[in-house]
């Protein structure tokens, strides 16, 4: 459960207005997605002019889209922007108490999100050796599978992720 | 979600917060951009300080930036890095059109509240909006 007290007294306060929460509300969507497009384009080194022919839009809609103030962004929009920085896009209706917990690091670290490829991506690793757990059995096998490296942080302990071996219990060597 | 910076906020000689004041006979729109606008810069890094959001005014007035965001129309709260390091001061909000701030003379009083805050640590105080 959200610790309210994490949150000024003052704001708290300015929350209980209908007018300030929903004003509110949407600096903080507008000022997220506008830093968010800045942070994730400059963690990938990319200049405006990069992103917008990745994007196939001119270079005043990438300023734009970096502006807090313009604020007028369709889900398509974020959706091609999700694509071309290749992360996952999340659109939902959450009650204000979680907002709050979320918006409160608004840090330029907390901006940065990882490409697929650095996040969950199958990644090969030539040869590998299995040793089947859930058999029980002390026989191991070489294999060309694709598989999740263990120290990536994202495989579940002891599950090959291949569709040949799903479901099967392994330890990765 | 550590602030990096403290934002204070200017106080005139009989004591007023003259910010405070301002931000009081602000509409609650004006007063979340403010406050967002403030929980955003107040989390990076100078070099973060950067348009659209913030820029610093030139000349005589280099030393003077403004917090810039748009509601119904163009708002500027100008302010200065200090007086002591990872600090900011705001030191007058105002409205602007094309190059005219409202109220007029915005960036005069800035300058010299600015001078103000430098010499008499009492002209200056952490930001309660």
């Amino acid at each position: 459960m959200f610790a309210i007290s994490s949150i000024g007294r003052k704001l708290l306060e300015k929350l209980q207005r209908r007018a300030y929460r929903h004003a509110y509300l949407a600096e903080h969507v507008r000022q997220r997605i506008a830093y968010q497009v800045r942070a994730l384009r400059v963690q990938r080194r990319w200049n405006q002019g990069k992103l917008s022919n990745l994007l196939g839009k001119p270079q005043s809609v990438v300023c734009r889209l970096e502006d807090p103030s313009y604020g007028k962004l369709s889900v398509q929009t974020l959706l091609e922007i999700a694509n071309v920085y290749d992360v996952a896009l999340e659109v939902r209706f959450v009650p204000y108490s979680l907002f709050l917990q979320k918006s409160r690091d608004v840090s330029p670290i907390s901006m940065q999100v990882p490409e697929f490829k650095d996040d969950v991506a199958v990644r090969p690793i030539k040869p590998i050796v299995v040793r089947s757990v859930s058999a029980n059995q002390d026989q191991s096998i070489q294999s060309d599978w694709w598989v999740a490296a263990e120290d990536d942080g994202f495989s579940i302990p002891g599950t090959l992720r291949s569709n040949q071996f799903a479901g099967t219990n392994v330890h990765v060597h | 979600m550590l602030a990096l910076w403290t934002i204070r906020c200017y106080v005139s000689h009989t004591g007023r917060d003259m910010i405070d004041d301002w931000y009081g006979r602000q509409s609650d729109d004006v007063r979340a951009a403010l406050d967002v606008a403030l929980e955003y810069l107040a989390q990076r890094p100078r070099n973060e300080w950067v348009r659209p959001q913030f820029d610093l005014l030139s000349g005589n007035m280099r030393e003077v930036g403004e917090i810039r965001f748009k509601v119904d129309k163009q708002y500027r709260v100008l302010g200065f890095f200090g007086p002591k390091r990872s600090e900011f001061t705001l030191l007058i909000g105002a409205s602007k059109k094309g190059n005219i701030y409202d109220p007029k003379g915005t960036l005069d009083t800035a300058f010299k509240r600015m001078c103000e805050v430098k010499t008499d640590g009492r002209s200056s105080r952490v930001c309660d909006l």
